[in-house]
């Protein structure tokens, strides 16, 4: 019992001294919470009153077409003479002028993937969607992180590889310097893209993202573990599991 | 050893209750600023605590932020018994509910890491004393995970935090005794688990 008290006492001061080490993002945080405090009362009159005499404005001119009232209005005034009324005009909803510019002018389309069109404020009709670009070769064995680019050659140095997976590997399981660690896995995998221990390069840097609560990062560096896609099944099971336990909250 | 008898030992320096009279009709006016002051004058100890609680730093940094989102609101009930740290510290209490569920998540996730390493580092030499006190820490959050959220709150603040049972029972607005008993239960049940920790290896 007193082994026990004493294990209980020396848990209960290390997890007090947690707190000191670890750093407080102190800035980041108010920044947050500045962000989300509720804007002053005077700014939410304002908002509701805009809020208000909208749904006003709206309610008012859906009764009035749908009354046919504003038909009615607009005939009596001269200005409809040679108009539908005003429920089909809507219905009809004659293009912006962005849209027709570009009725006109659809995108021709090409077989290479193109850059995708700039985004256009209304949404445009079907002939001017711009074509699904062709499917690309994604590089399915590249990690997240990991600068795209060409496969460069295994250098002929095979120390220089195995020095830097060491350095790797001595920062995540020895020392648990999680930030270190991930920097030399990624610097791993800029200097030895196809090297020896590339695969393991990217398993154990999914962990270390995982340990840093980058649980994103983690999830889309271990799913391709996961569904077997590396080297026939590499870790599966593991990956697997972690998935299940970085699952997201409901 | 019981709470009462425990000084207050932390290095925080308590803020005099008649330099928050102020502060507190600001927040109560929904004052911009006076959140911005609050937080600068008490964010570090609520953010000690809540790390302390839930033994995670990101489920830690989101209860500082709803505490601070929450007290113009929470300050209504603020009746001036204690000091202004006391109730925000007892504001962060209440929020921290919240966010035990995903820190408990967070841990369970990182010990099959853990256990994932152990295994794939099985050659590693054993640990310096730096990582044996995480593991420490680790092993007491796990165990915190166990108990009632009361226990857990009154735990931490008593035993933790060194804090008396007066303050604690000041800062979570229940009699004394209760927080003692709280403590007893929690010490009674923590010692359980880590025997059984201890019985499986």
């Amino acid at each position: 019992m007193a082994d026990l008290d004493e294990l209980l006492g020396a848990a209960t001061r290390a997890l007090r001294d947690q707190a000191d080490v670890a750093p407080a993002p102190v800035d980041a945080t108010r920044r947050r919470i500045m962000d989300d405090l509720a804007p002053p009362r005077r700014h939410r009159r304002r908002i509701g009153l805009v809020v208000f005499a909208f749904a006003l404005t709206s309610g008012g001119l859906a009764w009035a077409t749908a009354t046919g009232r504003v038909a009615t209005t607009l005939e009596r005034l001269g200005v409809t003479s040679r108009a539908r009324p005003m429920h089909d005009t809507l219905a009809v909803a004659t293009p912006t002028r962005e849209a027709r510019a570009t009725h006109v002018e659809p995108p021709a389309p090409t077989p290479a993937p193109a850059p995708a069109p700039a985004p256009t404020p209304a949404p445009a009709p079907a002939p001017t969607r711009a074509p699904a670009p062709a499917p690309t070769p994604a590089p399915a064995r590249t990690p997240a992180r990991v600068p795209a680019r060409a496969p460069a050659p295994v250098r002929a140095d095979d120390g220089a590889d195995l020095d830097a997976y060491r350095r790797a590997h001595g920062l995540h399981f020895k020392a648990g310097d999680w930030p270190a660690a991930l920097a030399a896995w990624d610097a791993y995998l800029a200097g030895f893209p196809s090297g020896r221990f590339a695969v393991e390069a990217r398993y154990n840097r999914a962990i270390v993202l995982a340990r840093l609560h980058r649980i994103a990062e983690a999830r889309a560096a271990l799913a391709p573990f996961a569904t077997g896609a590396v080297e026939g099944g590499y870790r599966q099971r593991e990956a697997t599991e972690l998935l299940d336990a970085l699952e997201p909250q409901p | 050893m019981p709470c009462a008898e425990l000084s207050l030992t932390l290095p925080i320096v308590d803020v005099a209750p008649t330099g928050d009279a102020d502060l507190v009709a600001r927040l109560r006016q929904r004052e911009r600023t006076a959140v911005a002051e609050a937080y600068t004058a008490h964010h570090a100890p609520v953010r000690a605590f809540a790390r302390r609680l839930l033994g995670d730093d990101a489920a830690a940094e989101d209860v500082v932020h709803d505490t601070f989102l929450a007290l113009p609101d929470a300050v209504a009930h603020f009746r001036g018994a204690s000091t202004l740290r006391s109730f925000v510290i007892g504001v962060a209490a209440n929020r921290a509910r919240r966010h035990v569920r995903s820190a408990a998540r967070r841990r369970r996730a990182t010990q099959r890491l853990a256990e994932v390493e152990q295994v794939r580092g099985a050659q590693a030499p054993a640990p310096d004393a730096v990582a044996q006190r995480r593991q420490l820490a680790d092993r007491l959050s796990l165990a915190l995970d166990e108990l009632a959220h009361d226990q857990r709150v009154a735990f931490v603040l008593c035993e933790v935090e060194e804090r008396s049972a007066v303050e604690v029972a000041q800062i979570l607005d229940v009699p004394e005794g209760t927080i003692r008993s709280r403590v007893f239960h929690a010490r009674r049940r923590l010692r359980e688990l880590l025997a059984e920790e201890v019985r499986h290896g």
